[in-house]
């Protein structure tokens, strides 16, 4: 997983922000925009003078128009823990680009992107568990762990989503903003895991990589389709029915992803392997209201 | 075209076993997914029956026979057929006698013309293997196993002519022999000045002509019989169509004589010039006139004898002695009795070991010949007047005052004068030496004043000095071998500018003089001029010169076709190069795919 990100991509990066939906509050001042209003550079809004108030927040040029004392109320800025969940199993290495090397490149950057406003970002592979963790932390020495993390990643043989939300769930004590990395392409038994973050008041968005010719296969004749992470196969003759049945298929497995997720208001983003990570962040994530 | 080893085109199916291999290898292709339950249970496709047919149809496979068919093709050896105008051999015999040289009106030289022509056929027959003699009684060959005429014309451009004589049919045979005999060739040029007597059949000659010659065509020396001297025989030709008023100059390297001669249109002429005292070995005649050919406007001759007798002189010096041998020939003192060619002993001793030629004049050697006592003298008579010592002197106008009376010589001496009984000229042979024998004291007798007296003193030098009789008349041509067997040991060899003669030019007991002048030997037995002169027939060559450059004996040859067979195994074997990279990035085109989109 060398050179995941270059110089040059990563200062674009620096304009961009976490936005969280839902708005709590975090040990640490950060640039997450905190309800309760209090003592920092951004200003949220005006309020009429009371007995008690800092002099120092009169704004004296609304007295001098209006003759009404009004103080200036500041956003209070709290940190944001950002959970990266990286799928490690071996579907993820699929594809003319693997799709492990794009997720990587993505959670990279939103590491990057993260530390720098200074959020705590954490690392959390999985597979059918998770693998290992790395705690959020602070700084930019957390995006060099980060990095050897991800280079360092080894496959594994199966996803079980349901079972490592209910791990992550129980490792992890604060609420954040939860990032899941993966194909997405098994089991979609994993509400409950889901419920008991959203419960807990994490934000969680799933970003879907998928290589183009999970999205739309090409090819034909007599084929071994083999599952990498089970090894389980079958031998299908290819043709343009068959490839128009499975994309139907497909298209069903994606649809009941979209409605679980859905319905329980978290966002999903799917990402084909070759669309330019720069436009998944600048467009993508911003639109969608992760980023801005 | 055609296969040099047609057996290797069995390989070939060797391409069925591909085939097969192809039709039987597996052709399920492994794909690998994240989710096997999207595809399972999807409805497989029926499989075509042209699957095998679209097997066979892979770049790949194509490639694969491909490559196989080529190699094969080069390890046949495929030759193809070219066919080009070419003869096989062809023979280009160039004079280059001394007679090349006479300058054509144009202002070149026969040869060059010759060369020219020489050019022009090599130019106009292309041959595989082309021949050129360059062709004279010394001819040399040069050969040329090639098509390409670079080398040809670069030969025939250097050459040069040469002051050799006229070859002859022979002297052709056998220098094409050494190129792969007569027969080998297609066609043989012969480009002359004359018309070769009994030349073989199917050479083709051009005649060059051009220039007229004023020509010395014999010059020969005698020594005067009874009497000193010698006596010159000159002939001369005038080949052109004018009267020629020349001048011939005879010389004997001491004295000249010249006489003018008017020569009529295609006359021979004899001058015939006296050299009544001349002691000279050397004799050269030189004609003045102005002609095409300078070659043969002087000649030498050389006689018989040493350029020089080297004497090795014992006892009292008599000058009538010395003045006779002087009379006789060119004299230089001996440095020793080993290089002289006379011991004289004048009333003294020597012993018996010294060899070679020996006058005793009233001396003795040490157990073999002695002279004492005296005796009154009186007429002379001659025992055996048709010996050679003898020849031109008359006993009887010869007187002795006195003389030994015992003579003690070996018992084969023969006594050839005496005096009463007494002998007074004797001779012998030993297995070392020659000895003559005159037994008085030449002041007791009239011998000094007698004419007789230098006559018997050149009789007994030449008697006692005489050469091999294969070594008389000692005239060479140029370009002819030399023999030098009865010279002695051979010292150095000098050519007509006294330089020592070039190695090449020394073959063995022989050697060639390569121009005309006087030669001379040094050695063991003395120092001898040779004389060499151009071929004197070479002379007569403008007589036979071709009236026109017509062909003597013309047989022309078509240009045949001819076919040749070039490998083309060669591309074969590049193309399997270029089809075997073709195959690995059409084998790669994933690969390349890949490294691609990783650097992107």
């Amino acid at each position: 997983m060398r050179s995941l990100l270059d110089e040059a991509f990563l200062r674009r990066l620096s304009r961009l922000r976490f936005l969280s939906k839902s708005q709590r509050g975090g040990r640490l001042t950060g640039h997450h925009v905190s309800p309760r209003a209090g003592m920092s550079i951004e200003f949220a809004d005006y309020r009429e003078y009371r007995p008690g108030d800092d002099l120092r927040y009169v704004d004296w040029n609304l007295y001098g128009r209006l003759e009404k004392l009004f103080v200036k109320t500041f956003a209070h800025e709290s940190d944001l823990p950002v959970y990266l969940l990286m799928d490690a199993s071996a579907s993820m290495q699929l594809g003319g680009t693997p799709k492990a090397v794009y997720a990587a490149q993505l959670a990279l950057s939103l590491a990057y992107l993260g530390l720098r406003s200074m959020e705590r970002v954490g690392l959390y592979p999985f597979a059918e568990r998770v693998l290992s963790n790395l705690p959020p932390r602070h700084g930019m020495q957390q995006l060099g762990r980060i990095y050897r993390a991800l280079s360092d990643l080894e496959q594994h043989q199966d996803t079980l989503l349901d079972k490592v939300l209910s791990e992550f769930t129980s490792a992890t004590k604060e609420s954040g903003l939860v990032i899941v990395l993966s194909d997405l392409l098994c089991s979609l038994h994993m509400k409950e895991g889901l419920s008991r973050l959203l419960y807990r008041g994490d934000d969680i968005v799933f970003l879907q990589v998928l290589a183009p010719g999970e999205m739309e296969p090409q090819g034909g004749g007599l084929s071994r389709i083999v599952d990498v992470e089970t090894g389980r196969h079958v031998t299908l003759n290819l043709g343009r029915s068959t490839l128009d049945e499975y994309k139907v298929r497909f298209d069903q497995h994606q649809s009941e992803l979209r409605s679980l997720l859905h319905e329980l208001g978290v966002p999903l983003f799917t990402l084909p392997t070759t669309r330019p990570l720069e436009r998944v962040l600048f467009e993508d994530l911003r639109e969608g209201g992760i980023l801005r | 075209m055609r296969f040099l080893t047609p057996g290797a085109l069995f390989l070939a199916l060797s391409s069925l076993a591909i085939l097969v291999l192809a039709l039987l290898r597996s052709d399920i292709r492994r794909r690998d997914v994240a989710a096997l339950f999207l595809w399972e249970t999807l409805p497989s496709e029926p499989r075509s029956s042209s699957i095998h047919l679209r097997r066979l149809l892979e770049p790949l496979l194509f490639l694969q026979i491909l490559c196989l068919v080529l190699l094969v093709a080069v390890l046949a050896q495929p030759v193809a057929s070219s066919r080009v105008q070419r003869i096989s051999a062809l023979a280009i015999v160039v004079d280059a006698s001394a007679s090349m040289q006479t300058v054509t009106e144009g202002g070149a030289t026969r040869y060059d013309v010759a060369i020219e022509r020489a050019l022009a056929i090599v130019d106009e027959s292309p041959a595989e293997y082309t021949a050129v003699v360059f062709f004279s009684s010394n001819s040399t060959l040069e050969t040329h196993e090639t098509v390409s005429k670079a080398p040809i014309r670069s030969g025939l451009s250097a050459s040069r002519v040469t002051w050799n004589g006229d070859g002859s049919a022979d002297d052709l045979v056998n220098a094409l022999s050494a190129a792969g005999g007569l027969d080998r060739f297609d066609r043989v040029v012969l480009i002359t000045d004359h018309e070769l007597l009994d030349a073989p059949d199917g050479v083709e000659t051009i005649g060059i002509s051009g220039g007229r010659n004023v020509a010395i065509t014999a010059f020969s020396v005698r020594e005067n019989v009874g009497s000193s001297g010698a006596t010159a025989f000159v002939q001369l030709i005038n080949a052109t169509e004018t009267y020629q008023d020349v001048s011939v100059v005879v010389s004997d390297g001491y004295a000249q004589t010249t006489i003018p001669v008017l020569l009529s249109p295609a006359v021979a002429e004899n001058v015939i010039v006296p050299f009544p005292v001349s002691t000279g070995s050397v004799f050269t005649v030189t004609m003045r006139v102005e002609d095409s050919f300078v070659g043969d406007n002087t000649r030498y001759f050389a006689l018989d004898r040493p350029l020089d007798l080297r004497v090795w002189w014992v006892g009292e010096t008599n000058q009538y002695l010395w003045a006779a041998l002087r009379a006789s020939t060119p004299i230089s003192s001996a440095a020793s009795p080993e290089d002289a060619d006379l011991i004289v002993v004048y009333d003294a001793q020597i012993p018996s070991t010294l060899s070679g030629a020996i006058l005793l004049v009233h001396g003795d050697i040490y157990g073999e010949a002695s002279v004492a006592g005296e005796a009154a003298g009186g007429p002379v008579q001659a025992l055996a007047t048709d010996n050679a010592l003898l020849e031109g002197v008359e006993p009887a106008d010869l007187r002795v005052g006195v003389l030994p009376n015992v003579v003690d010589v070996p018992n084969d001496a023969q006594v050839l004068l005496e005096c009463g009984s007494l002998p007074l000229l004797v001779t012998w042979q030993t297995a070392i030496h020659n000895t003559t024998l005159i037994t008085p004291t030449l002041d007791t007798t009239n011998l000094p004043i007698t004419v007789d007296f230098p006559i018997l003193v050149r009789n007994i030098v030449r008697s006692v000095v005489r050469l091999p009789a294969e070594l008389s008349y000692r005239t060479a041509v140029v370009g002819e071998v030399v023999s030098l067997s009865g010279y002695g040991a051979i010292d150095r060899i000098e050519d007509p500018d006294g330089e020592e003669l070039a190695p090449a030019l020394a073959v063995g007991d022989a050697f060639y003089p390569d121009r005309p002048g006087v030669y001379t030997i040094h050695s063991s037995r003395g120092t001898f001029p040779v004389a060499a002169n151009i071929a004197f027939g070479d002379s007569m060559s403008d007589a036979l010169a071709a009236a026109n450059d017509e062909p003597f004996a013309n047989t022309t040859y078509g240009l045949a076709e001819r076919e040749y067979w070039l490998p083309i195994w060669p591309l074969a074997a590049s193309l399997i190069v270029g089809l075997l990279m073709i195959e690995t990035v059409i084998r790669n085109r994933k690969l390349i795919r890949w490294w691609r989109g990783a650097r992107g």
